[in-house]
């Protein structure tokens, strides 16, 4: 009785794996027609927008869509959502097969290599969307050397040092003061004498918030110049690694093998139990970085340096991106959302500070009246602005494999396989030989 | 004589501590993911206490309402959809092919064999622009079809091979006897070779089951529309730098989605053990 039951099931399934082997080739011809049908009519259109993000900004971007659609009735958007993961090699598969979306959110971080395609709508060859209230300053900063802008960045990320009241207060720090250089080896040393488990900082990235600005205070210059030339030499890097690994020997940072395996500040346990004083971030990290605290013990404070340098390191740099795919069939009506997105006041009120800082000056003026601009981060980004902040940064110097090099020659410098002089030779090998590639790809 | 008894109690005792011991390591981290659906981020970073401070099942409430419109039942269900398909397909095709690879004295056959075995070789990620271009050009982005009819078409060379081997095991005395019992050759195969075979039926289907269930980069390469994602990518979902994360929330929808592969490997673990194919030669 079993094996003839048995028997049946495996021949019933048997011949649902042959039809479905078999209808391989009508079906996709039904659903191709099927899509047609729907986005190719008259009156309705569909159109699709991509984003990463966290839970807020999912929500948020679902309203300001929501919103839209009833004032549109016709247009239907959906919305493709999820992490940052992955997130990248599914663009580039999708710009490859064109199937992506027509409204995609990019990264700072893609630009380089998405300016070397056809795959954007260019919005200075457009008046559909409205850019008069974003800075110009901040459209320079993401418009490619040919002068191409296919993104148009929703958001400002700057850095910020972002502090714990309540550990300032135990270790006596004052933190009205800004910290420069000297400043934060003094009051680093005095922390740690203080308690030999208490830093006066911690960076999840070293080289981005200590060696650069370091660096750049004492050139002058961007890390990789326009022209490709190297923004330093020999005698400041040898300067900038003495300095990083006083930091290590004083106990003012924690020991980099303690952190090894932390992602973020939000999950060092020190952090968390008040044994940091400060950590240096991007601004788009507010609301985690407050989280994690007691209700009112963060603080925002001016980054770290030299304030008055050629080159203050401060970056300050638009964020997520929106581009629009210039394959799209539905142009006018993307573009059309895309001014709707950045200058509608109702989608600027939803929108809030999902995307951090608002680029626009209207969204920035809702924020602060709404009072989700935090006083603290504005007096900071009114520094920053102030303090050169973005100047002495480019596309170009952010490229991910730089940052490799540099994280792999920091951290051979802290296992002591390099000494401060051998390291900066090792630095400009490297940095020679990588630059000399990211141009020759770039003339290509 | 009582002396050897209370050594070989002893033994007994410390061997079974022991087992103990490395048990408890090798679950240790699924216990810490249970007790951190109950912690505050504060709590999970923070201390190293294993114990929350109170059973509150807030992160369940919160995460089984997913992100933006969609909760994460959908999410199970969709994922159910895309998998159990795909594992019935992958078995069938998988013992289709493997009998004729095995029973068949089809000219080319060792070439072919030889094929198969080097696309085992081939890793995945190679395989991932052409499939997606033919995918596209059949119009199947976004559906779950990418994944039933390869499924459908044999096309994991691992279980193809697995059955190749186990059919190997089976005497062919067996299928002469029931030739001259007067089966076909598919009678043969659906009536002696399968029901001797359920050993590896059953690992086939754990395996392809917690395989699928889990895999991440191919779904989340081929479905875009949020309403069609499964659990692998609701999980993912909120996991953003840039934004505060709940991990109580995504903690306590990754102890619910692990429930159906804990099910399904202790529903079908006995017959992993279960006497085989040598049983039909007796009497």
């Amino acid at each position: 009785m079993k094996r003839k039951m048995m028997a049946v099931i495996l021949a019933a399934s048997l011949a649902l794996s042959l039809t479905a082997c078999g209808g391989s080739g009508q079906k996709p011809a039904a659903e191709g027609e099927n899509t047609e049908n729907t986005s190719g009519g008259k009156s309705e259109v569909n159109l699709r927008f991509s984003w990463w993000g966290g839970d807020d900004r999912h929500e948020k971007t679902l309203q300001v869509i929501d919103h839209y659609e009833t004032k549109h009735p016709g247009v239907t958007i959906a919305g493709e959502y999820g992490g940052f993961d992955g997130y990248l090699e599914k663009l580039t598969t999708q710009l490859a097969a064109n199937t992506a979306p027509d409204i995609i959110q990019i990264d700072y971080a893609y630009l380089e290599a998405l300016w070397k395609t056809d795959d954007f709508v260019d919005f200075t060859k457009t008046d559909a969307v409205d850019l008069s209230d974003i800075s110009q300053a901040l459209l320079d900063g993401v418009t490619s050397t040919d002068g191409r802008l296919i993104g148009i960045p929703s958001g400002i990320n700057f850095t910020v040092s972002f502090a714990n009241k309540a550990a300032a207060d135990q270790y006596g720090v004052d933190l009205t003061k800004q910290f420069t250089w000297e400043r934060v080896l003094e009051e680093g040393k005095r922390v740690h004498e203080q308690d030999e488990n208490a830093y006066l900082f911690y960076s999840n990235a070293i080289n981005r918030y200590i060696f650069e600005p370091y660096l750049f205070n004492l050139t002058g210059k961007k890390l990789v110049e326009d022209d490709y030339s190297l923004g330093f030499d020999r005698d400041s890097l040898i300067q900038t690694y003495e300095y990083v690994m006083e930091l290590y020997e004083n106990g003012v940072t924690q020991p980099y093998d303690d952190v090894v395996g932390i992602k973020s500040t939000v999950e060092n346990p020190l952090w968390l139990n008040n044994k940091i004083v400060f950590a240096p971030h991007f601004s788009s990290e507010y609301d985690p970085m407050k989280a994690s605290l007691k209700e009112g013990d963060l603080v925002s404070l001016v980054p770290m340096g030299d304030s008055e340098a050629a080159n203050t390191g401060i970056v300050m740099r638009p964020t997520n991106m929106i581009a629009v795919n210039a394959k799209s069939p539905h142009l006018e009506e993307a573009l059309d959302f895309v001014n709707y997105f950045f200058n509608d006041p109702e989608a600027q009120r939803i929108s809030g500070m999902t995307r951090s800082v608002p680029a626009t000056g209207s969204a920035l003026d809702i924020v602060s009246e709404e009072g989700l601009l935090d006083d603290g981060l504005k007096e900071v980004l009114k520094w920053c602005e102030d303090h050169k902040g973005g100047q002495g940064q480019n596309v170009i110097s952010t490229n991910t494999e730089i940052e490799t090099i540099e994280n792999d020659v920091l951290n051979a410098l802290y296992y002591g396989e390099l000494t401060p002089e051998t390291a900066a030779d090792e630095f400009i090998k490297l940095m020679t030989k990588k630059v000399a590639e990211l141009k020759e790809s770039y003339q290509q | 004589m009582k002396h050897k008894k209370g050594l070989r109690a002893a033994g007994l005792i410390f061997k079974y501590l022991l087992l103990a011991f490395l048990g408890l390591i090798l679950i240790f981290p699924l216990i810490y993911m249970f007790f951190g659906s109950f912690k505050s981020n504060q709590e999970i970073f923070g201390t190293l206490k294993l114990l929350p401070e109170s059973f509150h099942p807030e992160g369940y409430i919160e995460g089984w309402k997913g992100s933006g419109q969609i909760t994460f039942g959908a999410y199970i269900w969709n994922s159910f959809l895309l998998v159990v398909p795909t594992v019935a397909l992958t078995v069938v095709s998988s013992i289709l092919t493997a009998y004729g690879f095995n029973r068949f004295r089809v000219p080319g056959r060792k070439v072919l064999f030889a094929v198969m075995m080097a696309l085992m070789m081939l890793p995945a990620s190679v395989l991932l622009i052409p499939r997606y271009l033919l995918y596209v050009s059949f119009g199947w982005i976004d559906t779950y079809l990418v994944f039933w009819v390869p499924a459908a078409c044999a096309t994991s060379s691992f279980f193809v091979y697995m059955f190749v081997q186990f059919f190997e095991g089976v005497p062919r005395e067996l299928d002469e006897a029931a030739r001259i019992d007067g089966c076909s050759s598919f009678q043969t195969l659906v009536r002696i070779l399968v029901p001797l075979s359920k050993p590896a039926v059953i690992s086939a289907v754990i395996f392809q089951f917690i395989w699928t269930w889990n895999d991440f980069f191919q779904q989340y390469v081929y479905i875009s529309s949020v309403g069609k994602y499964t659990v692998s990518l609701g999980l993912r979902m909120a996991l953003d730098a840039t934004s505060a994360i709940q991990w109580k929330n995504i903690l306590a929808m990754s102890v619910i989605a692990m429930v159906p592969c804990t099910l399904i490997y202790f529903v079908l673990q006995r017959y992993f053990v279960e006497g085989i194919a040598t049983s039909g030669l007796k009497g």
